[in-house]
C-alpha cells in the first residue's frame, strides 16, 4: 500500500514537473516546432508556426491549412488543429474560433469556448457566439448578438536563442498566453476601437447565465478586484461577479470605461472607494463596493492642474 | 554602541512574512507631470498609474498621482511642481501618511514606522500596547531615519513623436505577413488570414513603433530632524481614540486634543520638502519583443525609463541611493539587477549596520567591496522575462569581491553603489 502510495506521488511529481516545463521554439528548414529546455526535440518541425509556451500549452499552426491547434508540454495535441484561431483563457479554459472556407476573417465566423479537462465538449454546443471573453473569478463575458466588431489578432515575436534579436520570419501568429477583455479590441489606422454595440451576458463554468438575459449589456469590461463596469443604455454601471449590479447602471461615465476620463487619483483600498463614476453634470464622486458616495460628487474632469489646491476631501493620507 | 549584527537583522526579517530579507528602505512618493496638449498623453497616464512603486522603495505614495500643465520648458514646470508642492502640504501629508493620521479624529499611530523600521519584537509590543507616542520614543531612533528617508520624485514625461519610424515599421510588418502567406500556400486575395493578421499587426505598430517620451525626474527628500520630530511628537502627536462610541465620547470632550488636531491642521511651515536635484533623459526606442499589445508598450516604455532616472539619480545623489541586503554569502549574491543600474563596471561596498546609542542612529561601517561577475547579472527590468533577455531566468546578481575576505561578510549585510 505504502509502496504504491509512493508511485502515485512521483507519479503526480512527475506530471507537474510536465506540465510546468515550457517547451521552447524552434526552426528547422521554415518549418517549426518545440524542444524542451535542454535541447531535446519534443514536437517535430513541420508546422508553419508556433506561439511561444505559455501556461503550459502552445499554439500550432497546420503547414498546409494554416488552421491552429494545441499541445501540451509533453507534446501531444489537446485540439486537432482545426481552429481558425486559438486564444488561451484563463483557468483552463481556451477561446476557439471558426471562420469557414473562403469566410472573411473576424467577420463570419463565431467562438466558442473549450474546457480544455473536456476537450469534445463544445461550450455552446454546434453554435458559436460573436465574441467571448476570458474567464476570470470563474466567469467570462459572452456576446450573443452579431456584429462587426474587429477583434484584435495577437502576434509575438521570434528571437534568437539569447533573446536578444529578432530574426526569421518575425512575427509568429498567435500566443499561447491569457488574454484580458483589452485584448479583444481591435484599433483602426487612427488609433481608435473598432467596436460595435452588443448583447453581453455573464457565464459561470457550468454555462449558467449569471446575469439578466432579458437585459443584456452593450458594452463590459474585464473583471477587476470583483468588479466589472458594463453599459445599457448609454449608461454605466459595474456589476460583480454573481452578476449583480452592485453600482447601478445609471452614469454617464466610469472608470476604466472607453472614452473614460483618465483619473489623477489613486485612492488607497483603506479609503473604501473602489471606483469613480460621473453623472449627467459632469460630476465625479467615489463609491464603495456597496455603491456608496465615499467621496462626494464634484465638478473634476479627472485632471489636477499644477496650479491647483487639491480639495482636503481627495487627499487620502 | 550597539552591533546589529547579521543574525539579529535576519531574525527581525523573518516576523515580515514572505519576506525573508526585508530590510529598511526609502519611501518614495512618484508623480507624473502630463501634459493633456501633447499626443499619447491619456496613453501615459494610463502606463504611468498602473505601474508599481520599485520593489527597492516603501510606497508612500498619496492619492494625487497626476498634475497637468502644458507647459514644455522644464525649468518651468520644475517652479510650478515646487509650488504645488508647497501649495498643498505635501511634506505635512507624507508625514500623516507615516503615522497614519486620522482624518476625522487628529489622531496618530506608530505602526508604519514600527513595521517599516523593522524594529526588534519587544520595542513593537511595548509601543503597540501602549499606543502612545512613547512608544515611538522609546525607540532610541524615534524613526529618524526611516522619516528622514522619504523622497517625491516627480516625472515631467513628454512624448515624443516618430511618425516616419512608425510608417516604416509598419511596412516590414506588412511585407512579413506576405511571407507568412507564401509559406502557409494561402491565396494572394484578402482572405489569406496571415495576411489580415499581420495587417492588424501593422495597425498596433503605426501606434506604438515610435512610441518615445523624454523624461524629467525632480527628486525632493522630506525634512526630518531633531527640531520637527520633536515639535511633532509633543505638539501634535496623540493616539486615536479607538472606534467604540466611548473612546470616542472622551475624546470629544478632551479639548486639548481638539487643540492639537487644530494646531497641526494649521502649521503650514514646520513640514517642508526640499529639492535634491533633476535628471533627464530620452526614453530608449521601443522594442516589441515579448509584447502583445499597445498597452504593453507604454508601459514597458515608461517603467524602463522611470527607473533608468531613478538609477541615475542615485548616482547623482548619494542620500538617495538604495542599500539592498545580501542575499547569500556563498554564492555572494543580492537581489538587485540591471532595473537597478547594475553593470559589469558597477561596485558596491558592503556595510554593516550599527546603532550609535549616542546619536541615536544607525551608522554602516565598510567591510569589503563587492561587484557583479560577468555573465551573472539579473536582468529584472519592466518585463525582461516576458522578452526572454538573457539574465531574465535569475533570481539574483552575483558579485565577487574586490576588496575584504568573505569571512567579513554574512547574509543580511547591505550592499550600496559607490562610485
Amino acid at each position: 500500500m505504502k509502496k504504491s502510495v509512493v508511485t502515485v506521488i512521483s507519479l503526480l511529481c512527475v506530471t507537474a514537473s510536465l506540465c510546468a516545463q515550457n517547451l521552447i521554439p524552434y526552426e528547422r528548414s521554415g518549418k517549426w516546432g518545440y524542444k524542451s529546455p535542454s535541447g531535446e526535440v519534443v514536437v517535430n518541425a513541420k508546422y508553419a508556426a508556433v506561439s511561444r509556451f505559455a501556461d503550459g500549452y502552445g499554439v500550432v499552426y497546420d503547414d498546409k491549412t494554416g488552421l491552429a491547434g494545441l499541445v501540451d508540454a509533453s507534446g501531444r495535441m489537446v485540439l486537432e488543429p482545426k481552429w481558425s484561431y486559438l486564444d488561451l483563457c484563463n483557468e483552463g479554459f481556451v477561446a476557439a474560433y471558426v471562420c469557414g472556407k473562403g469566410k472573411k476573417m473576424w467577420v463570419d465566423g463565431t467562438w466558442t469556448f473549450i474546457d480544455l479537462s473536456r476537450p469534445d465538449s463544445l461550450f455552446f454546443g454546434d453554435r458559436g457566439v460573436d465574441m467571448v471573453g476570458p474567464f476570470i473569478d470563474g466567469v467570462a463575458w459572452v456576446n450573443c448578438a452579431e456584429t462587426k466588431t474587429m477583434r484584435k489578432q495577437r502576434y509575438m515575436p521570434v528571437m534568437d536563442k539569447r533573446g536578444k534579436k529578432e530574426i526569421g520570419r518575425d512575427y509568429l501568429l498567435g500566443v499561447s498566453e491569457s488574454f484580458m477583455m483589452s485584448d479583444l479590441w481591435a484599433r483602426d489606422d487612427d488609433g481608435n476601437y473598432i467596436v460595435y454595440d452588443g448583447q453581453w451576458i455573464l457565464v459561470d463554468k457550468d454555462r449558467n447565465v449569471r446575469t439578466d438575459m432579458e437585459k443584456p449589456y452593450q458594452m463590459v469590461g474585464e473583471f477587476r478586484d470583483g468588479l466589472a463596469w458594463v453599459k445599457r443604455d448609454g449608461l454605466y454601471g459595474y456589476v460583480n461577479i454573481l452578476g449583480e449590479e452592485v453600482i447601478p447602471v445609471i452614469y454617464k461615465s466610469v472608470q476604466g470605461a472607453p472614452g473614460s476620463e483618465t483619473t489623477s487619483l489613486l485612492l488607497r483600498p483603506e479609503s473604501g472607494a473602489v471606483r469613480w463614476v460621473m453623472n449627467g453634470k459632469g460630476e465625479m464622486a467615489w463609491l464603495n463596493e456597496k455603491g456608496e458616495v465615499v467621496i462626494d460628487f464634484v465638478k473634476f474632469n479627472g485632471k489636477i492642474p499644477v496650479g491647483s489646491v487639491v480639495r482636503e476631501s481627495m487627499w487620502d493620507y | 554602541m550597539l552591533l546589529i549584527t547579521a543574525p539579529a537583522v535576519s531574525l527581525a526579517a523573518q516576523e515580515q512574512e514572505n519576506d525573508v530579507f526585508s530590510y529598511r528602505r526609502s519611501s518614495l512618493y512618484s508623480i507624473l507631470v502630463s501634459h493633456p496638449n501633447q499626443n499619447m498623453d491619456d496613453e501615459i497616464v494610463d502606463a504611468f498609474m498602473a505601474l508599481e512603486t520599485p520593489d527597492k522603495y516603501n510606497d508612500h505614495d498619496l492619492s494625487v498621482k497626476v498634475i497637468t500643465t502644458n507647459i514644455k520648458n522644464r525649468n518651468q514646470v520644475r517652479s510650478l511642481v515646487d509650488g504645488f508642492l508647497r501649495r498643498n502640504q505635501v511634506a505635512k501629508r507624507m508625514v500623516s501618511k507615516w503615522f497614519s493620521r486620522s482624518k476625522e479624529t487628529g489622531g496618530f499611530d506608530p505602526w508604519l514606522v514600527l513595521n517599516r523600521g523593522m524594529y526588534d519584537a519587544t520595542a513593537a509590543d511595548v509601543s503597540m500596547a501602549e499606543q502612545s507616542v512613547r512608544g515611538i520614543s522609546s525607540l532610541a531612533d524615534k524613526g529618524y531615519e526611516l522619516i528622514d528617508n522619504s523622497f517625491v520624485v516627480v516625472n515631467d514625461i513628454q512624448y515624443i513623436d516618430h511618425k516616419a519610424n512608425a510608417n516604416t515599421a509598419a511596412g516590414i510588418l506588412l511585407f512579413l505577413g506576405a511571407m507568412a502567406d507564401a509559406v502557409a500556400g494561402n491565396d494572394s486575395d484578402d482572405s489569406g488570414s496571415f495576411t489580415q493578421l499581420a495587417t492588424l499587426g501593422a495597425t498596433i505598430s503605426l501606434m506604438i513603433a515610435g512610441f518615445q517620451v523624454n523624461i524629467t525626474s525632480h527628486l525632493y527628500q522630506l525634512e526630518w530632524n531633531d527640531a520637527i520630530a520633536d515639535k511633532f511628537y509633543t505638539e501634535y502627536y496623540y493616539d486615536k481614540p479607538l472606534s467604540d462610541s466611548l473612546s470616542m465620547a472622551q475624546f470629544a470632550a478632551d479639548g486639548t486634543l481638539a487643540a492639537k488636531k487644530t494646531a497641526y491642521e494649521n502649521d503650514c511651515t514646520t513640514f517642508n520638502l526640499k529639492y535634491v536635484g533633476s535628471y533627464k533623459a530620452k526614453s530608449n526606442k521601443p522594442v516589441l519583443r515579448g509584447l502583445y499589445n499597445d498597452v504593453d508598450v507604454f508601459r514597458k516604455v515608461l517603467a524602463r525609463a522611470i527607473d533608468k532616472n531613478i538609477v541615475m539619480l542615485q548616482k547623482k545623489y548619494d542620500q538617495f541611493k538604495v542599500k539592498v541586503p545580501l542575499n547569500s554569502v556563498e554564492p555572494l549574491t543580492a537581489q538587485i539587477g540591471m532595473k537597478e543600474g547594475v553593470t559589469a563596471k558597477s561596485k558596491y561596498e558592503v556595510l554593516m549596520p550599527v546603532f550609535d546609542e549616542a546619536t541615536g542612529k544607525f551608522k554602516y561601517t565598510r567591510r569589503g567591496v563587492i561587484a557583479p561577475v560577468p555573465g551573472k547579472i539579473w536582468d529584472n527590468r519592466y518585463m525582461a522575462v516576458e522578452e526572454q533577455a538573457a539574465g531574465s531566468t535569475l533570481q539574483a546578481t552575483e558579485f565577487r569581491i574586490v576588496s575584504g575576505s568573505k569571512a567579513a561578510f554574512s547574509e543580511g549585510m547591505l550592499i550600496r553603489e559607490i562610485k
